[in-house]
């Protein structure tokens, strides 16, 4: 039988330290699973400060220039700044430029999802 | 990342040399970025590789050397004064046994106890030819390794980033645990041969 009575403060010190590594690794293990999981589902990123339009275009599959159009920039290929500082550029909070490219992106979407028969009918040979 | 994509491999030279002395920025995700602006055709492979891994190293040699000088100038005199030469003597015995392993696990598996491994390599006067190959050895793994999950995922690197740092952090605490796990069975061993032989 281990008893830990008599136990100096050193081993009490030690098996705390045991304990707090246990829950410090309990907790990251189950953030990892979870994370995984929902990247797994979620592979678009929520638009963040420090990502440059070009790199939201990238996550979302979308044409970089309709993000710039939707924020009123001209379509530059070397416009690199992150969305944050656009946001100062503009004097904008970051939120309300993320709601203008959520916008843009839901668009783009639509104009795609549209069903074949409101579009211009493909010719005949093109359709498999 | 605005940093990054407009002053290039300069830029992570810099970052990652300040992150190796132990000031945290979010680098893990700053390699993935830049894995992404290679995947976009923004950035060249080559240059980043290359950057990233002579900044770390820079930086990592500069913990070395920063251990090395303030240990001989503050902690061996401190310890002389305080008689606490065999806690250096314990470290040293340490480092000359798993100093290697250790420098290298911990410049890409373990990369948050980096900074210190740097000081205490230093401190302990580890080879510094063995300290320099392992630490090569490890950033390089580290760098190609981010650098080429970030091109392959270029479309999600932040969250990319968030699970491989709670991954980072779980074998981190893994490892504590494991090693506090094995002070505590210890002693809890020695109390029982001790308890029946009264």
């Amino acid at each position: 039988m281990i008893s830990l009575r008599g136990l100096r403060f050193r081993h009490w010190l030690l098996l705390a330290a045991f304990v707090v590594a246990a829950l410090g690794s309990a907790v990251f293990a189950t953030r990892f699973v979870v994370q995984t999981i929902y990247w797994s589902m979620h592979r678009e990123e929520p638009i963040e400060g420090w990502m440059p339009l070009r790199y939201v275009a990238h996550s979302h599959g979308v044409e970089p220039s309709l993000l710039f159009d939707a924020l009123d920039l001209p379509p530059d290929r070397w416009d690199r700044r992150p969305i944050g500082d656009i946001a100062k550029a503009k004097g904008l909070p970051v939120a309300e430029l993320r709601v203008k490219l959520e916008a843009a992106i839901a668009d783009a979407r639509r104009i795609d999802d549209t069903p074949p028969e409101n579009q211009p009918t493909p010719a005949p040979e093109q359709t498999r | 990342m605005f940093f990054v994509s407009e002053y290039g491999a300069l830029a992570l030279f810099v970052i990652l040399a300040v992150n190796c002395l132990g000031i945290p920025f979010p680098t893990s995700l700053i390699m993935l970025a830049a894995g992404s602006l290679v995947e976009q055709g923004e950035m060249a492979l080559f240059a980043v590789i290359a950057g990233s891994i002579a900044g770390a190293v820079f930086g990592d040699q500069l913990g070395y050397f920063i251990g090395r000088f303030g240990g001989d100038r503050l902690a061996r005199p401190l310890a002389a004064r305080l008689n606490a030469g065999t806690a250096i003597a314990r470290a040293e015995a340490f480092m000359l046994k798993w100093g290697g392993i250790g420098v290298f696990l911990t410049r890409w598996l373990l990369s948050p106890l980096g900074p210190y491994v740097n000081l205490v390599a230093g401190m302990t006067r580890y080879s510094w030819p063995s300290f320099s190959f392992w630490d090569l050895l490890g950033e390089s793994l580290w760098v190609v390794g981010y650098v080429m999950l970030g091109v392959t995922f270029s479309r999600s690197v932040q969250s990319l980033a968030s699970v491989l740092g709670n991954f980072t952090w779980f074998l981190v605490f893994a490892a504590a645990t494991l090693f506090f796990g094995w002070k505590v069975i210890g002693f809890l061993r020695r109390r029982r041969v001790a308890v029946e032989v009264e």
